[in-house]
């Protein structure tokens, strides 16, 4: 209803495939990302907040 | 290897604790004031500070920035020199930036019941305090990137990341937002006007929700929940996937505000699409909290922090489910004005923002003061009030905008508005709001609870100002970067990884903007559209002085329950001189875009006076001092000037003869008004606000009478 009065302004419909493009590929590179980071090093990062308490052998994979 | 000794400052997470839970009880109580203020209007006490129009912006304003605020930074202080292994940066940036965030709060609190306020919701604090805010947030981000800097830990954990995007996107939308003209110490015009404010604003307002109540909420939940449960989180794969794909995807969401309004349609239709993409990250979140207790749920049943944690991030999954369903323009078209959207916002506030932060203190206080907790069962007695409380608010207000927006839109057979009457609508549903506010009440006397319970913790433990802690410094420490290790290279850059996130929420902003601001030439111009005269400028400027967009939209959506209601739907031509926009975004009273020409001089007068004399049952503040208030006619020279600066096309030299004008209009609606049996002199501000209503929405043609 209101978009006639944007027919006027050139290509604005590339602007949603342009949006698409850019959050898909930045998607693609952080999942590359992950995919390409070894499993001990999240082990290390997520118990970082305990390195004082000395809980770092805790994970989610060895029931307690 | 050398080993450093420091000390991690406590005394600066203590007096931003101590802020919190003072604001808080001050934010929720003004609440519950506005809250029964539905329920009884007499609570309005016809005293232009405590009226619901000026101090709903304070409760707004209370709760976010203040309570939820110094929340954020309590937290952040805790979490970040230990999971930084240093301490703040420096004391005086801390200290700087705690009494210079308190003063702003005070400001708040005293220019808002003044009636001071730009009119934009969650931004409401003038130009000013706008500058101070922006200060104190670079006093802050300054002092957690130079503890960053000084760190002596290799990596950022995925709290520290949330905390940095937090700051970035804050002082981005809080400047671009905030660009406004001033007219004098406590008055100023937006620089945008009509759709492109209420883009802006929108863009805003909906950010302040994901990077002021989400990002630096998600931080707090990746340290604090881990550390209550005493296990690590669940997957940080998933922890960075949806940190990157929930900072990216959030930015673009806002127009899930303006659905069926003047806003361009593909703008429309960007904000649907990013919203429901939204639901994806926003559960991994939810998903990482929630699977972090897996093994350990038994310590749920009798940890009450933990208890706080669950719901906190329950709540969060529920509002981040919501908000998208709210997104999609059918079930927009149903709940946008209503209830719902209160309702929503409190799942979030309450349920997310609350009780996360009580599982926090209440981890927090024993911890700084070397002692555990006064009661556990106090804590438990917290949480049963909190909780019932939030399902009694909800449950309440989802009911009373489901049964008002079937009225509003309910047809008879023969094609003619039911409940042609809008306070109908309204009267239905105040027993909903009593409860509602009962639900208020209930989680209110929890947090007396609490504050007590960590009163008498402090008093029994001893407070550790200053903990001792000692770590290898930084330079010390090795570590060869290989391929694939991308991330971990980003990880150790804290200015780069601050750039990259700062380049992902300006992508979703700028392609946003760009259009709407380049093709303004394309939003028509309706020649018969206006700009205001000095009069009705000045009985805006009322309008926006007692908040009336708290309850009263102009905004009236293309569809046959509103042109039937309202008139004629909205264009966006209409709003070109609007500085700043007055959409409003909550139809507690009728719409008011069309209201022009529908009501005599004389009604709108008597109305003002006492609105149940011309609509029995109105839950309407008096406007009393608008009747003996003189219209402060020496500003009007410097706002037309600063309108026409803005664009809005007064010719040169109008602003010599814009008060000549202004008498003369004010003349003819006294005289009109002393014609019908109502005397009032012409120099009362009640004039100048009745020439305002009178003109909004007459503009163009086709106005139903």
């Amino acid at each position: 209803m209101f978009s006639k009065y944007f027919s006027n302004a050139q290509n604005i419909s590339t602007f949603g495939i342009v949006s698409f493009l850019l959050f898909f590929s930045f998607f693609i590179l952080v999942l590359v990302w992950l995919v390409t980071t070894k499993k001990s090093y999240f082990n290390k990062m997520k118990n970082l907040p305990f390195e004082d308490d000395d809980l770092s052998n805790i994970n989610h994979e060895n029931k307690l | 290897m050398n080993v450093e000794k420091f000390s991690y400052d406590n005394q600066i997470v203590k007096q931003f604790s101590i802020a919190t839970m003072i604001w808080g009880l001050v934010g929720m109580l003004v609440g519950l004031i506005i809250a029964f203020q539905l329920v009884f209007p007499e609570l309005n006490f016809k005293l232009s500070y405590v009226t619901f129009g000026r101090i709903r912006p304070l409760h707004t304003n209370a709760v976010i920035f203040a309570f939820v605020g110094n929340a954020i930074f309590a937290g952040v202080y805790y979490s970040l020199q230990r999971l930084l292994k240093a301490r703040m940066y420096n004391d005086l940036l801390s200290k700087i930036h705690f009494w210079g965030w308190q003063l702003i709060i005070v400001a708040a609190a005293i220019t808002l019941p003044l009636g001071f306020t730009s009119s934009k919701e969650y931004a409401e604090l003038e130009w000013p305090i706008d500058i101070a805010i922006t200060l104190i947030w670079v006093v802050f981000g300054i002092n957690m990137i130079g503890t960053i800097i000084k760190r002596r830990e290799k990596h950022m954990y995925v709290a520290i990341w949330f905390y940095i995007a937090t700051f970035v996107t804050v002082a981005v939308l809080h400047v671009v937002n905030s660009f406004e003209l001033p007219v004098s110490l406590f008055k100023s015009y937006s620089i945008y006007a009509g759709v492109q404010d209420a883009l802006v604003q929108w863009w805003y307002g909906h950010n302040a929700v994901a990077f002021f109540l989400t990002t630096p909420y998600l931080g707090l939940m990746y340290y604090y929940l881990p550390k209550a449960a005493n296990r690590p989180v669940y997957s940080y794969r998933l922890s960075i996937l949806h940190f990157w794909a929930l900072i990216f995807i959030y930015i673009w969401a806002g127009p899930h505000h303006l659905l069926y309004s003047a806003l361009p349609n593909w703008a429309q239709s960007l904000g649907t699409a990013f919203s429901i993409m939204l639901i994806a990250p926003s559960w991994g979140g939810m998903l990482n909290g929630l699977l972090t207790l897996r093994g350990a749920w038994d310590k749920v049943r009798d940890e009450p922090i933990l208890k706080f944690m669950v719901v906190a991030v329950t709540a969060y999954g529920m509002a981040t489910f919501e908000g998208p369903m709210l997104s999609l323009k059918n079930f927009n078209a149903l709940m946008h004005f209503t209830d719902w959207i209160i309702a929503h916002v409190h799942i979030g506030a309450l349920g997310w923002n609350g009780f996360l932060t009580f599982g926090m203190l209440y981890w927090l206080v024993p911890k700084m003061y070397g002692t555990t907790l006064y009661s556990k069962k106090l804590a438990n007695v917290h949480f049963w009030h909190g909780t019932l409380g939030i399902v009694i608010y909800a449950s309440s207000l989802y009911w009373a905008a489901l049964t008002q927006s079937l009225m509003w839109k309910q047809f008879t057979p023969l094609g003619l508005l039911q409940y042609p009457n809008f306070l109908e609508t309204v009267t239905q549903i105040i027993p909903m709001y009593a409860l509602r506010g009962i639900g208020g009440l209930l989680y209110y006397a929890g947090v007396i609870i609490m504050v007590y319970n960590l009163i008498m913790t402090a008093k029994q433990g001893k407070f550790i100002k200053n903990e001792d802690a000692e770590a290898v410094p930084y330079k010390d420490m090795h570590e060869k970067i290989k391929p694939g290790m991308i991330h971990r290279w980003l990880e150790k850059r804290p200015i780069q990884f601050t750039i990259l996130a700062t380049v992902a929420i300006l992508i979703g902003g700028v392609i946003e903007f760009i259009p709407t601001f380049l093709v303004k030439s394309n939003i028509p111009t309706i020649s018969s559209v206006k700009p205001y005269s000095p009069l009705e400028l000045q009985g805006r400027d009322i309008y926006i002085r007692e908040g009336c967009l708290g309850c009263h939209s102009q905004m009236v959506r293309p569809f046959r329950s509103e042109t039937e209601r309202y008139g004629e739907y909205s264009k966006a031509g209409e709003y070109v001189y609007d500085h700043p926009f007055l959409w409003g975004s909550k139809r507690t009273g009728p719409d008011l875009h069309r209201v022009g020409g529908k009501y005599s001089n004389l009604w709108h007068f008597l109305h003002m006076e006492n609105p149940s004399s011309m609509s029995p049952g109105s839950i309407m503040p008096y406007y009393p001092w608008l009747f003996t208030d003189k219209l402060d006619l020496s500003s009007t020279e410097s706002k037309i000037s600063a309108l026409r600066q803005l664009g809005v096309p007064y010719p040169k030299g109008y602003e010599k003869i814009a008060n000549e004008e202004l008498i003369n209009q004010a003349n003819l609606i006294a005289e009109d008004l002393a014609k019908n049996g109502a005397v009032t002199e012409a120099d009362k501000e009640i004039v100048a606000l009745i020439a305002y209503l009178q003109r909004l929405g007459t503009d163009i043609k086709g106005n139903k009478k």
